[in-house]
């Protein structure tokens, strides 16, 4: 019997693979929002035991700036911006433009 | 509503662990009030976008089950807190289970952010404006 369809694809295979490629603004965004918050004030008890006030104001400055790189990162800012809910756009399954 | 069962249980852990009375909380309860106001606000507003908004979403996204993309972000924003000690580590696990649970429930991101900010503003901003 004749098999020339060796590599043809299989009729249950799609083109599509089953798991979705994760980009890397979705891995950077991940790390941001779970570890950002951790390292600041892990990195001001370690050299500021005692809180004062120039210390309360340098760590609010760099959470800060840690959630302007993360909403440029992930683009929720962008979404936002458009007068939609972050939450509802990704509980929608929808991409968010950073992970395009 | 969030806000309410939040205060309830924060506050009643509170009570029970004796949180609140320990050198850290003095040296932070010194910062002027304009900042604590600010601190609780921002504590709102990016821990709930952090922990709850992107976190429990992406971790969907990148396959992880129900389970572990709901507990990896609240360990982690629980032990987040362990410069307050013991204490703080429970309260916030306590707050977190209840944002996560309100999260999950609604996905209304800035009902838990108001949620969250008020709870803290009642836990460190009221008790100032009264004394």
């Amino acid at each position: 019997m004749a098999t020339n369809n060796i590599g043809a694809p299989f009729s249950l295979m799609t083109d599509q693979p089953s798991i979705p490629k994760i980009s890397r603004a979705t891995w950077m965004g991940l790390f941001l929002s779970l570890f950002a918050m951790v390292v600041i004030r892990y990195a001001f008890v370690f050299f500021v035991p005692e809180i004062t006030f120039a210390a309360a104001i340098l760590k609010e400055t760099l959470i800060w700036q840690a959630q302007r790189l993360f909403l440029s990162l992930s683009g929720v800012a962008k979404v936002y911006r458009l007068g939609r809910s972050a939450s509802e756009h990704v509980a929608g399954g929808n991409q968010l433009p950073g992970d395009s | 509503m969030i806000a309410v069962v939040s205060a309830a249980v924060v506050g009643g852990l509170a009570y029970l662990t004796g949180y609140g009375h320990g050198p850290g909380s003095a040296a932070f309860e010194k910062l002027p009030l304009w900042l604590i106001t600010l601190i609780v606000i921002r504590a709102g507003v990016v821990e709930e976008l952090f922990y709850r908004g992107y976190a429990i979403e992406r971790l969907r996204m990148i396959g992880l089950g129900p389970f572990w993309s709901v507990t990896i972000p609240l360990v982690i924003f629980s032990l987040g807190h362990w410069s307050g000690g013991a204490a703080n580590i429970l309260i916030a696990l306590a707050a977190g289970i209840i944002l996560t649970g309100f999260y999950l429930w609604r996905r209304d991101l800035v009902a838990n952010m108001i949620g969250h900010g008020l709870v803290d503003f009642v836990a460190n901003v009221l008790p100032q404006l009264f004394s």
